[in-house]
């Protein structure tokens, strides 16, 4: 009995001020709070609240055979508490159905395992608390930021105690094989693998708009028809996507919501599927085969990899001179400061240095509040030297 | 296909961009196989030849006989500065009374080699030549093309010449196609003279040279040189470099600023640095010749160009090319083609002496600037400007 799997992503990152060189050791406030609530706001009035109605609807309606997981970052969660409490409120109704498994991240979504286990390690467990104490649930399932993996990472997050994690169904990967399978991480006994299905993900979250693309206009019906020509040759159709898909990138007078609210009875409408949440796909599905990933890979742009965040000398300079200040950090033993810190830590600020001016610059461009990717990265590294000029006071 | 062009300045005889474009788009439109006539108000003796290209004494047009002096004009010169200019000839009679009446003077000689010079199109550069080009069309009946690479409201943002701006509305309305050197010009074409959009192209200027080589390594120095180059007017804002230098000066000595040109506004400026008690660290080169600007560049570790209104802003791609991160003024034209510079207001000078001071600090900044700036200078290239300005002259033929 093949199942579906969604998955979805919820993210805002803390936007940082204009904080010019001037700023320098006058000013230590690094985040636009004005820009961040209004986008939260945004966000949450266009995608958030009416998805999250939406989505309890229709477990209720389908008797809790509509099941779905969310991610949620930890800076998310924080501007929820500050700008947006009743958002916060109909995601732990949703958590409260049961029907919904709330996902273990970074708490700042960070590209932190790339740069120091240690902190890593403290974020992961900041999240895990964090869940834990917002929504009651203690997550077995993790994903990394923007789906970064390789065989390190599954070893390390084995070690913690997950069960199931999730990654990109990208080529390189499956060479061939197919993502609607679990699979079992190479070098792991416990630790299964959920491999994102790119196109289908993406024919709802890139292509649902796109009127050029010769399968516009997508129903419920259409969509649904393509996951059962899966049976027969997978069990689980992992559909991870951005939340922000539902009225924010794709708006609703393009029909979203309405497909959404279609699409749990369409795919129900056959009676060997059903949906089910990360950890119930693994427990449930035997492991297909051993996947050997031993280079980083991502859900991020064509390339799949981590040029989004870690592909030119901005990048690599910027992430540096953070990572860098760990161990000064620490030692201040302050704790508003180690906030700060780690609040730059979060990957949203390398992806707005990106220079890849190809089609995936563009969406780039859509997500960041600069003009360029050189003003971005002035702004980070005038604020981390204003960090760094605190850690030696 | 032959072109009878109204040019200006011509090297080795120039003291703007205007004669580098010009230069520029002439030798790319002969390497594309037309033929220009081209009319200059004075031949030197050291012009570039080619066997397609005709230079056109405008004094051979004067068919009334009798004593007809050069020209007495030049680019950017103002009502004022003509005056002071004619009273200094020794037949100050022979010339218009003013400005105005000098141009009229030019034009209706220049324009009368329509009748004597074959030719499909007419090209005209800026408001001195655009009556020269309405007089020769009166003649020939051919298509005219204006070719705007400034305005009057470009260059005397807050003291326009009313009559120059007449001038530029005559020729914008007389021509027959307009050719504007970005979109940021077609939008004051549009807005500033009233004409549609539809008659205006926007063709973008080119480099002559991509990848300048270094003459000698850069200089061990302990100190960094941010350089201005233009004229020191009211539209290149040169005032506002200075206001940015006090700013980064206020956080660290080890930078030094060179203005490189001359202008009206020297004297203030002069004075400007000595009130900000700068003076040691700003340094006026006056005018530079072509060869000097080359090490000026060189000298140089970044280049700003913070125009009030600038057309296009060929000395930043010059710029570019000598491998100097440019920060530009959002306030220009080039800014629309050189995506890998940093942009500024030009009245913004916080944000301009941070990005200096940026420039100084993070040096991975100018790493990546340059590499993806270079790649885009290779395909800003005359030969692509005429091309563009080839299926003009086709859209009218």
């Amino acid at each position: 009995m093949p199942s579906v799997c969604f998955y979805f992503q919820v993210h805002q990152p803390l936007r940082l001020r204009p904080y010019t060189f001037f700023d320098i050791g006058h000013q230590s406030h690094y985040e636009d709070d004005a820009l961040n609530q209004e986008i939260l706001l945004k966000v949450a009035n266009k995608c958030y609240l009416p998805t999250n109605a939406l989505i309890l609807k229709l477990i209720q309606q389908t008797q809790g055979r509509f099941k779905v997981a969310y991610s949620i970052s930890g800076v998310t969660i924080e501007q929820f508490k500050k700008y947006s409490p009743e958002t916060l409120d109909s995601f732990k109704r949703l958590a409260d159905t049961g029907c919904v498994e709330m996902l273990n991240e970074t708490y700042y979504h960070s590209l932190s395992f790339l740069f120091s286990p240690k902190e890593f390690l403290a974020q992961v467990q900041l999240h895990r608390e964090l869940i834990q104490q917002e929504f009651g649930q203690t997550p077995t399932t993790f994903r990394n930021t923007e789906l970064i993996y390789n065989n390190d990472l599954a070893k390390f997050v084995e070690s913690l105690g997950y069960r199931t994690i999730l990654a990109e169904g990208a080529e390189k990967i499956l060479n061939g094989r197919s993502p609607n399978f679990v699979y079992q991480a190479q070098g792991c006994k416990q630790l299964k693998l959920l491999l994102r299905n790119y196109p289908l993900s993406d024919d709802i979250a890139f292509r649902f708009s796109n009127i050029d693309w010769e399968e516009h206009p997508l129903t419920a019906e259409k969509f649904s028809h393509w996951v059962h020509q899966t049976a027969g040759n997978g069990e689980v159709v992992n559909l991870f996507m951005d939340y922000e898909t539902f009225g924010e990138h794709q708006w609703e007078d393009k029909g979203i919501f309405q497909f959404l609210a279609a699409l749990p009875n369409k795919i129900l409408s056959h009676d060997d599927f059903d949906f089910c949440t990360p950890q119930e796909a693994t427990a449930r599905y035997p492991s297909h085969g051993i996947l050997d990933v031993p280079n980083f890979c991502s859900w991020a742009d064509i390339d799949r990899d981590l040029t989004a965040w870690r592909g030119n000398e901005l990048q690599e300079s910027a992430l540096k001179n953070i990572y860098e200040l760990e161990a000064a950090v620490h030692a201040q033993q302050d704790e508003a400061l180690l906030k700060k810190w780690r609040s730059l830590l979060t990957s949203d600020h390398f992806y707005y240095m990106c220079t890849k001016w190809c089609a995936d610059g563009d969406v780039h461009k859509y997500f960041s509040h600069y003009d360029n990717p050189y003003a971005a990265y002035i702004n980070f590294q005038n604020a981390a030297k204003d960090l760094r000029l605190r850690c030696s006071q | 296909m032959k072109i009878l062009m109204y040019g200006w300045e011509f090297p080795p005889l120039i003291s703007g961009g205007l004669g580098v474009a010009c230069y520029g788009i002439v030798q790319s439109l002969l390497a594309a196989g037309a033929e220009v006539e081209l009319a200059l108000p004075t031949i030197s003796d050291h012009l570039f030849t080619n066997e397609h290209l005709h230079y056109l004494n405008v004094l051979d047009a004067d068919v009334a006989g009798g004593p007809t002096p050069q020209p007495l004009l030049q680019p950017y010169l103002n009502a004022n500065q003509y005056l002071s200019l004619k009273e200094k000839q020794v037949h100050a009679a022979l010339y218009g009374k003013d400005l105005w009446e000098e141009v009229h003077r030019y034009a209706e000689t220049a324009g009368k080699l329509a009748l004597n010079t074959p030719h499909d199109i007419i090209h005209a550069h800026d408001w001195l030549t655009i009556l020269a080009g309405m007089k020769a069309k009166q003649i020939s009946n051919k298509p005219l093309v204006f070719h705007v690479h400034a305005l009057e409201v470009d260059r005397c943002p807050q003291h326009i010449y009313q009559a120059v701006f007449d001038i530029e509305k005559l020729g914008l309305e007389a021509a027959d196609r307009i050719i504007a050197v970005s979109q940021y010009t077609k939008n004051i074409i549009i807005e500033k003279y009233g004409i549609a959009a539809e008659k205006i192209s926007v063709v973008y200027n080119g480099l002559l040279t991509t990848a300048k080589k270094l003459l000698t390594p850069k200089a061990q120095k302990d100190y960094f040189t941010v350089l201005f180059l233009g004229r020191l007017t009211e539209q290149k804002g040169p005032y506002y470099f200075i206001k940015a230098a006090e700013k980064v000066l206020s956080v660290r000595q080890d930078v030094e600023f060179v203005l490189a040109g001359d202008g009206d506004q020297l004297p203030a400026l002069m004075q400007e640095t000595a009130r900000l008690d700068i003076s040691q660290h700003i340094h006026f080169t006056g005018f530079l010749a072509p060869h000097d600007v080359g090490k000026i560049y060189q000298l140089s570790d970044i280049y700003v160009m913070p125009s009030v209104s600038e057309p296009f802003g060929i000395s930043c791609l010059e710029a570019a090319s000598y491998q100097l991160p440019v920060i530009i003024s959002k306030q220009s034209g080039v800014s629309e083609v050189l995506s890998h510079a940093l942009k500024v207001d030009y009245w913004d000078t916080d944000k301009l002496a941070a990005c200096i001071l940026a420039l100084l600090e993070y040096p991975a900044l100018k790493k990546e600037m340059l590499m993806h700036s270079h790649k885009q200078l290779a395909k800003l290239t005359w030969d692509e400007a005429a091309k563009n300005i080839i299926s003009v002259y086709n859209s009218l033929a």
